[in-house]
């Protein structure tokens, strides 16, 4: 056997790739002209990368934030960061600027990389965040007005010619990266993967799809979220190649399969809203995706009918329903050989060394007072729903610098620790999981975890607002849209200027309601409380009678 | 009208709609503002684009259609709109 030991950490994937086939090709972006990008060639920039970071005193365990849209910067970027033992924060490019210097600030970010793409968005924020002490990767210098003393500029040119960093040796159980997502009081939360749980991801994703190196997966989700995760770790793993999916790819349908066509894509990973749309807006009829092999969506729910057509359309490819929130990533698939029958389609079952127990949400509840032990979490009985406990290598380690969030969402500890989900489901007969909903008042519009907890704090801090109630649309099938409503002695179009701007400020651009309604009086509970389940209700009324 | 002021109209409307009605805030747009890589417009925007395109101007997109090509920009729509009109 000459086939090399798996790496141990992300740190050397690009090393370890090149000492494998160093002319393989590892990214190819259609609009990029250093398309296409050996491994060799990936190795040395982002080791070049590494050396600029390490230049402004990046060490082993600080957070580096990496802002930027899909694109061989943003995959080296991440590659980059991991390879010097930092901790890579990927950062929603959509998101307002005073969002992400909360997140840079919760995180300590001191440096960040980015590209040209983002310019706008890093000069706002660097105006903001005092504690900034280097923008990495832009092509031309940051304007002294938008660049505040003390922060630097390294621009590309300027590492293009510094002398590569070789990946240092980490241990697994340090941080890799960390994914930001809403939480409901309205700090977000850190969601931070090791070495450890990011290699056992990687290594059962290359298990079930037996990745080969002359594989090219499409490089979709944007880096802040999980759904990106394979193709940025495991294509490296397989020696395969990145096939970048741009923005404005991802809004044209047709000429997204045009792309998929063109560019052999073997491997697809996204939300299910992204196949939904190629099927009804892709022209498939008109396209060869024959290299497809496999098509795999999460994140949300795909009807069963469309599912069934996608099967027809692309018969060449296997079709993967995936769960597994971001904490523990990936942990559970159901692959259809066949179309599906029923109304929902299943999950499957866990992948090797995962155990998945429903548990009674009447016991569960316990583990917000800490009460719950490993012992205690007992499986409901088939056909009854129950909260899903993940037990898995690939769980995360916990939410950064939040240790009682995350003493409240992990119960027990060494190799018993178990995530909470907030996910409900149920089993089958044949002991395949079923996703019902959720335990609490977080939803998902086009895969994105949203929780409406969060929009309606950040908002109802907005001076001259005195209630927000946020609520999700699902009248119109595959098109949900997020809603609020506001009590407001101002008027309506006062109000819906200072929730546009305060949203635009400050949430994700995913959490940004796409409507404001104005609601007349707050009717509270029994015990006294706002009823927001009523005015939630009203909400989704008030939008539907004005339709 | 003449052909010209007729599409001088629609580029006018056309501009209003997709900067007023359309695109996410904070992000100006003129007639040449790539709207696909700045972020301004998002795939439900695309869609009400092509209904919008329909309704008001009676033209049929096909799905094949809707390309970077004809949409990345308000003055590749114009030109799209004008190849239709005079295709149809």
């Amino acid at each position: 056997m000459n086939s090399p030991s798996p790496p141990l950490s992300l740190a050397g994937l690009l090393s370890a790739a090149t000492r494998r086939d160093a002319n393989g090709v590892a990214i190819v972006h259609s609009s990029d002209p250093r398309s296409p990008l050996s491994y060799a060639a990936c190795d040395q920039r982002a080791g070049k990368l590494a050396t600029a970071l390490a230049k402004f005193g990046v060490e082993r365990g600080h957070c580096v934030g990496v802002l930027c849209r899909k694109s061989v910067d943003g995959f080296l970027a991440m590659h980059a960061v991991v390879r010097m033992g930092a901790v890579a924060v990927p950062l929603d490019p959509g998101a307002g600027a005073d969002y992400l210097a909360d997140v840079m600030a919760r995180t300590g970010v001191g440096v960040v990389i980015t590209h040209d793409a983002c310019r706008a968005t890093i000069e706002t924020v660097a105006a903001e965040l005092s504690t900034l002490r280097a923008v990495v990767g832009l092509t031309e210098p940051l304007a002294a007005t938008s660049s505040p003393a003390g922060l630097t500029t390294v621009t590309a040119p300027a590492v293009e010619v510094m002398a590569p960093a070789a990946p240092v040796t980490v241990d697994p159980h340090e941080p890799a990266y960390i994914l930001t997502t809403s939480g409901s009081t309205g700090t977000p939360k850190g969601i931070c993967h090791t070495h450890a749980s990011a290699v056992a991801f990687a290594e059962r994703v290359q298990q079930v799809l037996s990745l080969r190196s002359d594989d090219r997966m499409g490089d979709i989700a944007p880096y802040h979220f999980d759904i990106s995760t394979p193709a940025l770790w495991v294509t490296p793993l397989a020696g395969a190649t990145n096939v970048v999916i741009d923005e404005p790819h991802q809004m044209m349908p047709a000429s997204l399969t045009q792309l998929l066509e063109d560019a052999g894509v073997t491997v697809w990973y996204s939300v299910p809203f992204s196949l939904r749309q190629m099927l009804s807006r892709g022209v498939l009829a008109e396209r060869d995706l024959s290299k497809l092999r496999w098509a795999l969506f999460g994140g949300e729910i795909m009807p069963p009918q469309e599912l069934a057509e996608l099967m027809e359309a692309v018969p060449s490819a296997s079709f993967v329903n995936v769960y597994g929130p971001a904490e523990t990533n990936w942990c559970s698939h159901e692959i259809f050989e066949t179309a599906p029958t029923g109304d929902v389609l299943s999950v499957g079952r866990p992948w090797s060394a995962t155990t998945i127990r429903l548990v009674d949400p009447e016991v569960s509840a316990a583990a917000e007072h800490r009460q719950l032990g490993a012992e205690d979490l007992v499986e409901v009985p088939q056909g009854v729903q129950g909260e899903l406990f993940i037990k898995s290598p690939t769980l995360m380690q916990g939410y950064w610098e939040q240790p009682d969030l995350t003493a409240a969402s992990i119960v027990g500890s060494g190799t018993e620790r178990w995530y909470r989900s907030g996910d409900i489901g149920i089993r089958t007969p044949d002991g395949d999981l079923v996703f019902v909903g959720r335990r609490d008042h977080q939803v998902k519009v086009r895969g994105r975890r949203i929780e409406l907890e969060f929009i309606e704090s950040v908002l109802e801090e907005t001076p001259g607002i005195d209630l927000v109630v946020a609520a999700v649309d699902r009248s119109d099938v595959g098109h949900d849209t997020l809603l609020v409503g506001v009590i407001s002695s101002l008027d309506a179009a006062e109000v819906r200027e200072l929730v546009k701007n305060n949203g635009a400020a400050r949430l994700p651009s995913y959490a940004r309601p796409s409507r404001t309604l104005m609601l007349t009086a707050a009717p509270t509970t029994g015990s006294g409380k706002l009823d927001r389940r009523t005015l939630r209700a009203q909400v989704l009324d008030l939008a539907n009678d004005d339709d | 009208m003449t052909r010209t002021e007729v599409s001088q109209n629609i580029g006018d409307d056309l501009l209003s709609f997709v900067a007023t009605d359309v695109a996410l805030d904070g992000i100006t747009v003129e007639a040449n503002t790539d709207l696909l890589l700045t972020g301004a417009v998002d795939s439900l925007g695309v869609i009400r684009i092509t209904q919008w395109m329909e309704d008001e101007l009676g033209l049929e997109v096909d799905p094949a259609d809707v390309t970077l090509d004809n949409f990345q920009t308000v003055e590749r729509m114009l030109s799209f709109i004008e190849r239709s009109q005079t295709n149809g």
